[in-house]
């Protein structure tokens, strides 16, 4: 055993700062992973569980290094982080084969960008998640940064996650058109995901009408992350066209 | 003294006009809508729709839902509620009673889109005007006291005169994209993006619009699969009141070796009208044949008989059968498809052994016909028929052409795609003026050798840097101010 001796304050940014670089270095990872297995496959990380789980992981971390270099909130990673390395050991739970992709799939171009702003959409869905956490846990942890920083950063990143789920769910419905003529069929996956769009505008809405804010706001992007996780991980238990993966 | 400001400030206040206690007395008619319309603006009414409706869509995704398809077929949909009877007991009664079977099309779910469609028509009308107020005559004027209160301020010191500090602040304004209106006693008022609220307004209409081309969907979308053989000439009638049919001159299913995955369904396809080819075009899963506003996508294939049935000489049935029902006949496994024949009140069972079963009476390469009364399934007749052969019964004569491949294509008229198309774009431009486009405002005013810069926005550290950085420029404008010491 050996002790140190640096002061408390000291260590704590050095862990932090070392957090930051380790974030940094694991993005950078996540994306080589990504872009050689799209290089090898072809077509964007949506024909699996797998390719979709690190596509995820890598949104959660592209939000939070955006998060962090505007509002310099190393602490959001206690929250994000975790998800993101769940996500990742989930990924891997899962087969990670390079598979042929169906018919239904081939629309390659369409598929990748209807990931992409999935991806985005729930990487920042989780950043509001963890601010939203942070924001209820203000009062016991007393953290330095003033708790309205924790509910701005939650309402600003459920601004960015509302619109991109938008167009998401709106490729979608493109896609869906395109290979069966029919845009909307209330398909579970695709419904699950139009929920996680109502709890969202619900929250902004909550916000104008009622003026929410801080706890009840809170708790509405935490209900918003649980829906994203359900509409993610629905896969599992709901059938459809969806389950393609 | 902030009370002042924040009615001021705050953009989405609603101004209900206070009702005195008295006037509930007497409610004149004008008075009954004019509180109807209260209720269709108001964001709480609002916001408890929207909630109402993620409760519902919620429901909808937990609870098994018989498709349409399901719904629409007697039987099917007796079989989809005894499923439901044993999964959720007694429940399942009041569940079916209360739609939740079939909760998208249920008149609930119906409802609360009705009144989520009203109560967005009632705020956007009711918020037309104030974003046009507050684009063409914002409020200019303000207190002195403002510049105290305000959430954010500053002040710059000038030498110049209060007239030349104010010109230069104005010229720097207009450089920086501002709008700038003068007020009175060297006040500025400036803004950007003063139009931005325009985006709420094409974000609610567009998602109407949305509403209103499912609504057309619904009502006037057509759908229908049509069985094709693959080869062997045959045109099949599209329906749906057009004189097209269609002609698939092959079928090819192609799998992953290893896995044994699907890999690709390709038809080829011939759309006649009349007699005329209107096109001609291989369909693929993504790439649908478009044509006169109909699409026709790859929907299944597998395999099939090929059959024609005559009356009297004219045909009345020439088309794929799909043997899709299991049976047994004589203790043998056999498989059954049917063809109706409407204008005969008829119906033709097509059976054959299924495959790999010796059937005593059914030699491989044949098939049965039993002919039954469409009205009440009595048996009339039946005959065996060789593979490429004909058989009589009466005036009618039965062909069994071939047996192959088919392929199964969806075909889909919809009206309201287009529409929907139209909605989504418009609905993603809305969304991104209403956040990429946030209004701001800024007052200035000189006064004693001192610019006065303030903004009762709401707090935003994006907008929080800006104000500083603009704070921080507006020293850079005026000569250094010698100490006044
Ligand atoms: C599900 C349908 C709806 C969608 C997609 C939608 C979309 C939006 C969006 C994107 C915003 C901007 C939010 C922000 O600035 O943070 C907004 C604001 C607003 N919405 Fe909705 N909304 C819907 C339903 C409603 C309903 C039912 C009402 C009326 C009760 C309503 C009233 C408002 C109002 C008053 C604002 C503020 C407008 C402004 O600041 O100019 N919305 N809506």
């Amino acid at each position: 055993m050996t002790t140190t001796t640096t002061t408390p304050a000291k260590s704590a940014v050095n862990v932090a700062s070392f957090t930051t670089a380790f974030t940094i270095i694991a993005f950078v990872l996540v994306t080589a992973y990504l872009g050689m297995r799209m290089a090898i496959t072809g077509h964007g990380p949506f024909s699996n569980q797998h390719e979709f789980a690190v596509a995820f992981t890598w949104g959660i971390l592209a939000a939070y290094l955006v998060a962090l270099w505007r509002y310099k909130v190393r602490m959001l990673a206690l929250l994000v982080l975790p998800v993101a390395a769940g996500l990742l050991v989930y990924a891997f739970q899962m087969g990670t084969e390079v598979q042929s992709l169906v018919p239904a799939l081939q629309d390659k171009l369409l598929l990748t960008i209807h990931v992409g702003f999935a991806v985005l959409s729930y990487g920042a869905a989780c950043v509001s998640f963890g601010a939203a956490v942070l924001y209820l846990l203000h009062p016991v942890f007393k953290f330095k940064l003033s708790r309205e920083t924790f509910d701005e950063i939650g309402y600003k990143a459920a601004v960015v996650t509302f619109p991109l789920m938008t167009i998401m769910i709106l490729l979608g419905a493109l896609w869906a058109q395109t290979a069966w003529g029919r845009y909307w069929g209330w398909d579970p996956k695709e419904t699950a995901a139009l929920v996680t769009w109502l709890v969202y505008g619900a929250f902004l809405h909550a916000r104008i009408a009622r003026g929410w804010r801080g706890t009840r706001s809170a708790v509405l992007l935490i209900v918003g992350f649980a829906a994203v996780m359900f509409a993610y991980f629905g896969n599992h238990f709901f059938g459809g066209l969806h389950s393609y993966g | 003294m902030n009370d002042q400001l924040k009615t001021d400030t705050d953009f989405v206040q609603e101004s209900t006009p206070a009702t005195e206690a008295g006037d509930y007395t007497e409610v004149s008619i004008g008075e009954f809508f004019r509180r109807i319309y209260q209720v269709t603006y108001s964001k709480t009414v609002g916001l408890i729709i929207i909630l109402i409706l993620t409760a519902y869509v919620l429901l909808g995704v937990l609870i098994p839902q018989a498709s349409s398809g399901v719904w629409n077929d007697i039987q099917a949909r007796e079989n989809f509620l005894d499923a439901m009877q044993n999964r959720f007991r007694g429940l399942a009664a009041l569940m079916n009673f209360l739609g939740l079977f079939n909760v998208f099309t249920s008149i609930g779910f119906m409802v609360v889109m009705g009144a989520l469609t009203i109560s967005i028509l009632g705020c956007t009308t009711h918020r037309i005007p104030q974003l046009w107020q507050r684009y063409k005559h914002p409020r200019i004027q303000v207190s002195d006291r403002f510049f105290a209160a305000a959430r954010y301020r500053g002040q710059v010191e000038t030498a110049a005169s209060d007239e030349q500090t104010i010109a230069v602040a104005k010229a720097k304004l207009k450089a920086a994209r501002y709008r700038v209106l003068d007020g009175e006693r060297n006040l500025v008022y400036a803004d950007k993006f003063s139009w931005g609220g325009i985006g709420t307004v094409i974000a609610h209409l567009a998602f109407i619009l949305i509403i209103a081309a499912y609504v057309i969907t619904s009502l006037t979308g057509y759908e229908a699969v049509i069985n094709i053989p693959a080869g062997g000439g045959k045109q099949i009638p599209v329906g749906a009141g057009t004189d097209y049919t269609l002609e698939a001159t092959s079928f090819d299913a192609s799998f992953d070796p290893e896995t044994g995955r699907p890999t690709d369904y390709v038809s080829n396809l011939i759309l006649r009208a009349g007699d005329q080819i209107v096109k001609e075009q291989q369909v693929r899963v993504n790439t649908p044949l478009n044509y006169g506003g109909f699409s026709f996508h790859q929907g299944s294939y597998g395999n099939a008989l090929d059959i024609t049935i005559s009356s009297k000489n004219a045909e009345v049935f020439s088309g794929v059968v799909v043997q899709s029902w299991p049976g047994t006949w004589m203790g043998e496994a056999i498989v059954v498809g049917t063809v109706e024949l409407p204008t005969l009140g008829l119906l033709v069972d097509v059976i054959s052994p299924r495959s790999g079963v010796v059937h005593p009476a059914l030699k491989a390469g044949q098939v049965m016909f039993v002919i039954l009364q469409a009205s009440d399934g009595a048996q009339l007749n039946q005959i065996t028929v060789d593979h490429g052969q004909t058989g009589k019964i009466g005036d009618m004569s039965l062909t069994f052409d071939r047996e192959g491949a088919y392929t199964g294509i969806m075909v889909r008229n919809d009206p309201g795609s287009i529409w929907m198309g139209i909605a989504s774009i418009l609905l993603v431009a809305g969304m991104m003026i209403t956040f990429l486009c946030r209004p701001k405002r800024v007052w200035m005013r000189a006064q004693d050798g001192v610019l006065m810069i303030a903004s009762p926005d709401k707090e935003d550290s994006g907008f929080r840097r800006e104000f500083t950085e603009l704070l921080s420029h507006a020293q850079t404008w005026f000569e250094p101010v010698r100490s006044k010491k």
